[in-house]
């Protein structure tokens, strides 16, 4: 499977349209992530406990 | 200093995450990343190699309407800030047009420099719009530090790049 690095060493057609995608598929990637990733969510817990202590104090 | 400038809490998780963590008062979470992009710009590996794109995701967020938050920005500069430390990375960022709002997004993220005062701060942002031979129109801009050494090839490489994507006019 080609990587998304060697993808783009053969010029896409549409350089935006190929950047969106890729940026879409990103963020995809990240929310998914932030879901199942055990490392992403202990920071993740931890900064919405941070945030509800600084939250009761203002 | 007042109180929706402060930003908000980030944890870093480096590596080949290399992303950004906080979450707002009103609960909505963000991811962002600085996503290695030496594949971008035909350029030397001094300056290829420290190309990333800008990608924000957001993770969490409550039912119903959330008001706006100013603290959102004052954290992402904070962030920006961080991560040019290393005064070679360039950060790419694109403005989705494809639900045609590409403008608006485009009008906000200048606004956001402006406002931010990222001039002042040692940046140089700077914006290539890119027409396609279809019609597709879309805009990409390069952030960097005013002190990076190679600020002239950076900007000859925008340049070439869109001469290379954009069509003949």
């Amino acid at each position: 499977m080609k990587t998304t690095e060697q993808k783009l060493k053969e010029p896409p057609k549409s350089l935006g349209r190929w950047l969106m995608e890729s940026k879409r598929q990103t963020q995809k990637e990240m929310q998914e992530e932030a879901r199942t990733n055990p490392v992403y969510r202990s920071i993740i817990e931890r900064l919405k406990k941070a945030n509800g202590a600084e939250s009761s104090s203002l | 200093m007042e109180q929706n400038q402060v930003a908000y809490k980030t944890e870093f998780l480096g590596g080949e995450d290399n992303i950004y963590f906080f979450f707002t008062r009103f609960n909505v979470g963000y991811l962002v990343k600085f996503k290695p992009s030496f594949y971008v710009l035909d350029a030397e590996p001094a300056i290829a190699n420290h190309v990333y794109e800008l990608i924000i995701a957001q993770i969490e967020k409550p039912e119903g309407l959330i008001p706006p938050d100013e603290r959102i920005l004052y954290t992402i500069a904070e962030i920006a800030e961080d991560f040019f430390k290393k005064e070679e990375n360039i950060a790419i960022y694109v403005c989705d047009d494809s639900d045609g709002k590409g403008k608006a997004r485009k009008r906000k993220f200048d606004g956001w420099f402006v406002y931010l005062h990222f001039e002042g701060r040692g940046f140089m942002k700077i914006d290539q719009g890119f027409k396609e031979a279809d019609g597709f129109s879309y805009s990409a801009s390069l952030i960097f530090k005013s002190e990076n050494p190679h600020k002239m090839k950076i900007i000859t490489a925008l340049d070439e790049l869109a001469a290379k994507y954009s069509q003949p006019k």
